[in-house]
C-alpha cells in the first residue's frame, strides 16, 4: 500500500469513530432523559391525576385544571393560528410567488421561526397583558399562537410547493378560477403535508413554557375562565420542580410525562396519516 | 415590435391553405408574441382546419409549445407574457381581453406533457371539470363520466374502479383519463402539448388510436417532437424554427417533399 492510500484508510478511520462517538453520546442523553423521565413520571403517574386539582403543599392532589388550561391554551391558539397560517402560506406560494413582498414575508417568517419562545411572552405581555392590566388565558393563547403561525405558514407554504404546477395548470386548462384551483385542487393534493405540519405545531406549542410565564401565569384552581390566569401544565411543572416539597415533584415528573406522551402521540399520528395517505395515491 | 409581413411569409401560409378542403377552425393573423423581452413568436400566420389533426413540429425553443398555449389563453397565468395579433375562432378574436377565459377553455381543451390526474377518484377527475360549469343529475353525470371514458378508449379498464384514486393508474390510462377528463366538456379543439412523451411505446400507440377516432369530433392540434408520431396521426404539419413558421402542408407532402431547405433538413434529422 502506498502512503497516500495509507493516510486516507487512517482519516476514513478516525472521522469515523468520531461520527460514531457523537452518536452514542447523543443518543445516550437522549436514551438518559427519557428513561429518568419514564421511570419518575410513572411513579406519579395514578387515575386521580385526572380528576383532582393542583393541590396546597403537604397535601395529594392532580393535575385536572392544568390539564385543561393547556388544552384550552393550545386550542385557542390553533383557532387562531391554523387559519391565519394556512392563508399566509397559501398566499406565499399560490399569489405572492416571486414578488418582492413575499420574499419579504418569507424572511421574516424564518426569522420568527427562529426566535427564542421568551420573545413571544414578552411581546404579548406588552400589547395585551400590560394594558389589560392582568394576567389572562387569551394572552396565553396569544403568545402560543405567535408561536405556532411561523410553523404553520412555513410548511403550508413547502407543501404547496410541493404540488406539481402541471396540475394547477391542467385545471386552469378546463376552465377553473383560480379560487377554485387553489381550495380543489392544489390543497386537496397538499393535504396530507397540511394537516401535519398543524399537528406538529401543536406538538410544538404544548411544551412551551416561557411564553407562558408572562402571559396565561398559573392558576391553583379550576378555572376555564380566559379572562383570568389559568393553570398549565409547563408553568405548574416550572413551578413543582423548583419547589422542595416530593409530592410536588412527583407531580412535576407526572405532568411532564403527559405532555412528552401526547407530543409522541401526535407525531405518530402525524406519521401514521401521512403514510395511509400516500399509500391511497 | 411593429407587425410588417414579407411577402415570403404571405407564401409560406399558401400551400396548407390551398389544399386543405376543410372549413378553417382557427385563424391565426401576424402573431406576436414575447416573454418579457424576448420576442419568442414572429408574424405566425396559420389556419387550422376543423375536424382535421395539425402536428406541429420543430426544435425544442422554436415556440411550437408557446404557439399551443395561446391558444387557450393559459400563457395569461404567468405575467411578463404578451401575445399581439388575432387568434380567430367563430368570428371572435380570442386574445381580445374581453373574452371570458373560462368559457373559451371549455371550448379549448388542452391535455399536457406528463399526465396530471388531480388528487381525486377516477369519477371525480371527469366530473370536476363538468361541475364548472353545470350542475347536471347525479343520473346524468353518471352517464357523462361513463361516455367521456369511452370516447377515451379508457372505460373498459376502470368500469370496475371508478372510486379510486386517479393517481392509482398506470401512466398511459391517467393521460387518456386527462383525455377523457377534457372532452367530457365536449370542447370544439383539443390541444395536446406533446402528450405521449413520457410514455412507453404501448400506451403511445393506443393514445395515437385514440386521436385518430377523436379527429371526427374535434379538432385536433398536437406538438410533438417526434416526427414519425407527427406523421402518422396528422392531416396537416406546421413546421417551426426560432419563432417562425417556416413551412405549412399536407403532412404527407412535407414528409415526402418538404419545399424549404430548413424543413428538409430537420426531418432529415440534420439539426434538432
Amino acid at each position: 500500500m502506498n502512503a497516500v492510500i495509507r493516510r486516507r484508510h487512517f482519516s476514513n478511520a478516525f472521522a469515523r469513530v468520531l461520527i460514531i462517538a457523537a452518536t452514542i453520546l447523543v443518543v445516550a442523553m437522549l436514551i438518559w432523559i427519557c428513561s429518568v423521565l419514564i421511570y419518575e413520571g410513572f411513579s406519579a403517574f395514578k387515575p386521580t391525576l385526572f380528576t383532582e386539582m393542583t393541590p396546597p403543599p403537604g397535601e395529594s392532589g392532580g393535575l385536572a385544571n392544568a390539564i385543561v388550561g393547556s388544552f384550552l391554551l393550545v386550542g385557542v391558539a390553533m383557532l387562531f393560528a391554523t387559519p391565519v397560517g394556512i392563508l399566509a402560506g397559501t398566499y406565499l406560494n399560490e399569489y405572492g410567488k416571486g414578488t418582492w413582498l413575499a420574499s419579504t414575508i418569507r424572511f421574516v417568517n424564518d426569522v420568527l421561526l427562529a426566535k427564542p419562545s421568551i420573545l413571544a411572552g414578552l411581546f404579548i405581555y406588552e400589547i395585551i397583558v400590560a394594558p389589560m392590566g392582568s394576567f389572562s388565558g387569551w394572552a396565553g393563547s396569544a403568545a402560543l399562537a405567535v408561536i405556532a403561525i411561523p410553523v404553520v405558514v412555513r410548511t403550508t407554504e413547502d407543501m404547496l410547493n410541493l404540488v406539481p404546477n402541471s396540475m394547477r395548470e391542467a385545471a386552469y386548462a378546463l376552465g377553473a378560477s383560480r379560487s377554485k384551483v387553489i381550495l380543489s385542487v392544489s390543497y386537496r393534493a397538499a393535504r396530507v403535508g397540511m394537516t401535519t405540519g398543524i399537528l406538529l405545531s401543536v406538538a410544538r406549542i404544548a411544551g412551551e413554557t416561557a411564553p407562558l410565564l408572562f402571559t396565561a401565569l398559573n392558576n391553583q384552581f379550576w378555572s376555564t375562565d380566559m379572562t383570568s390566569s389559568i393553570a398549565n401544565l409547563p408553568v405548574m411543572i416550572f413551578q413543582y420542580a423548583m419547589n422542595p416539597y416530593p409530592d410536588w415533584q412527583a407531580l412535576a415528573w407526572a405532568g411532564a410525562l403527559l405532555i412528552t406522551l401526547t407530543i409522541l402521540a401526535l407525531s405518530i399520528i402525524s406519521r401514521v396519516v401521512l403514510r395511509s395517505a400516500n399509500e391511497q395515491h | 415590435m411593429e407587425m410588417t409581413m414579407t411577402p415570403a411569409d404571405l407564401t409560406n401560409i399558401e400551400p396548407g391553405k390551398s389544399e386543405s378542403a376543410n372549413e378553417v377552425d382557427i385563424s391565426i393573423r401576424d402573431l406576436n408574441f414575447y416573454y418579457g423581452n424576448n420576442h419568442s413568436l414572429k408574424n405566425i400566420n396559420l389556419e387550422i382546419g376543423r375536424n382535421e389533426t395539425t402536428a406541429i413540429i420543430g426544435p425544442s425553443g422554436c415556440g411550437k409549445s408557446t404557439l399551443l398555449r395561446i391558444l387557450n389563453r393559459i400563457y395569461t397565468l404567468y405575467p411578463g407574457q404578451e401575445a399581439r395579433g388575432e387568434v380567430m375562432m367563430d368570428g371572435q378574436n380570442i386574445l381580445d381581453p374581453k373574452v371570458n377565459v373560462s368559457a373559451l377553455r371549455a371550448r379549448v381543451g388542452m391535455v399536457f406533457q406528463s399526465p396530471t390526474p388531480f388528487p381525486m377518484s377516477i369519477y371525480d377527475n371527469i366530473a370536476y371539470g363538468i361541475r364548472l360549469y353545470e350542475k347536471p343529475s347525479r343520473r346524468e353525470m353518471d352517464a357523462r363520466v361513463e361516455k367521456a371514458l369511452r370516447s377515451a378508449a379508457l372505460w373498459d379498464e376502470v368500469k370496475d374502479k371508478l372510486h379510486q384514486s386517479g393517481q392509482s393508474l398506470s401512466g398511459g390510462q391517467q393521460q387518456r383519463l386527462c383525455i377523457a377528463r377534457t372532452i367530457a366538456l365536449e370542447p370544439q379543439v383539443l390541444l395536446l402539448d406533446e402528450p405521449t412523451s413520457a410514455l412507453d411505446p404501448v400506451s403511445t400507440s393506443k393514445i395515437e388510436d385514440l386521436l385518430d377516432t377523436l379527429r371526427d369530433e374535434y379538432t385536433i392540434v398536437i406538438v410533438t417532437h417526434n416526427m414519425q408520431q407527427a406523421a402518422r396521426v396528422s392531416q396537416k404539419t406546421v413546421f417551426m424554427y426560432l419563432g417562425e413558421v417556416v413551412e405549412v402542408a399536407e403532412t404527407d407532402e412535407m414528409f415526402l417533399r418538404p419545399k424549404e431547405e430548413r424543413t428538409k433538413n430537420y426531418i432529415t434529422g440534420r439539426f434538432g
